[in-house]
């Protein structure tokens, strides 16, 4: 995709004194998860209404299931951006959960684990997807991530 | 000065209350439960599973911040932390139960900054649409708090409320707040 440099400036002043309004906010949503699948090859879709906070962003998403894969890899993630402090500035990250015929996948010996991203800022503020590899979910703070994979399972089923 | 500090050894096992989180103790209050729905389809499930496991786990531990009652904790982390120094230990434990007992307001929370480069940092909203608004309402009128360190080494105080749960860097409540924050998820991760 056509990287969007006015979106790109604009994401990255994001600050506590320089909110989101709702229509950048649903833009950037937008243009970061079509970055995010080009950047994993995957086709991903959002899923629900996205939560626009002033300083911060939340929103679901899914991937697809590939035809003739055997296996049934989906995926199930959240999007999301939050001004952490003027030093730190906005974060922008995304949490992927994998699922392997509606059964969701972890790494290692935890019950449950998520694939961690970053959308880092690079030169020219233009942004970049960066995979910090498997994190292990310690507190359960996503064990109810389950139920996006119920929803993706009825809705393939009809 | 109205401190009561448990000494407990590391080791202690859960007490009757702890074994005790998943009953509602705290009236219900509609409206936060409301935001909740709203804000955060997938942050609304109880917690009681993961307390319970941080207590066996015994990293953690639990500190009673009732109204009229002296503060009560176990605060054997915290003589980890500062090395057993008991002077330092009862300033720094009078700091936390400040911290604890003082009312924020949602402007003054702030994400935690990550433990190191490529670690999550604060994600209340981000990754669990927790807003400020609720997240304060958590830390201000907690059912629980528990006190301890989180598998990336840093120590986090967790404020529980309804299944719901706030997770800060230990007494810092204000300004900087992760979690979830658990959330909220309920946790936010500091």
């Amino acid at each position: 995709m056509q990287i969007d440099t006015l979106l790109e400036e604009k994401l990255w002043s994001v600050s506590s004194e320089n909110y989101l309004e709702q229509e950048t906010c649903n833009q950037i949503v937008d243009y970061l998860l079509t970055r995010l699948s080009d950047y994993l090859k995957q086709p991903l879709e959002l899923i629900g209404d996205t939560g626009c906070d002033e300083d911060a962003f939340s929103a679901a998403f899914r991937g697809t299931i590939a035809p003739n894969d055997v296996f049934r890899i989906s995926y199930a993630g959240t999007l999301g951006m939050q001004v952490i402090d003027e030093e730190f500035g906005p974060h922008y990250s995304a949490l992927l959960f994998l699922f392997g015929d509606h059964h969701r996948l972890t790494a290692g010996q935890s019950n449950r684990s998520y694939i961690y991203l970053e959308y880092q800022q690079k030169e020219n503020n233009i942004g970049q997807w960066y995979s910090h590899g498997w994190g292990i979910d310690e507190f359960d703070e996503y064990e109810d991530i389950i139920e996006v994979e119920y929803y993706y399972k009825e809705e393939t089923n009809n | 000065m109205g401190i009561k500090i448990n000494t407990l050894p590391n080791t202690s096992l859960p007490n009757q209350s702890d074994t005790e989180i998943g009953k509602k103790t705290a009236p219900a209050d509609n409206s936060i439960a409301a935001d909740f729905e709203v804000s955060s389809a997938n942050s609304f499930h109880a917690l009681e599973g993961q307390m319970r496991k941080l207590q066996l786990l015994r990293q953690f531990s639990s500190v009673d911040i009732s109204n009229n009652k002296p503060i009560q904790a176990n605060f054997a982390t915290l003589t980890r932390r500062l090395g057993g120094d008991d002077d330092e230990i009862l300033k720094e434990t009078q700091r936390l139960i400040d911290n604890y007992r003082r009312q924020i307001k949602p402007k003054e929370i702030k994400g935690a900054q990550p433990v190191a480069p490529g670690m999550s940092p604060g994600h209340a909203y981000s990754g669990h649409k927790v807003q400020r608004e609720v997240q304060a309402e958590i830390m201000n009128n907690p059912e629980r708090v528990f006190s301890g360190l989180n598998d990336n080494k840093r120590y986090v105080d967790i404020y529980y409320k309804n299944g719901s749960a706030v997770i800060t860097v230990q007494g810092k409540r204000q300004p900087r707040i992760s979690y979830d924050a658990i959330g909220s998820t309920r946790i936010d991760r500091a």
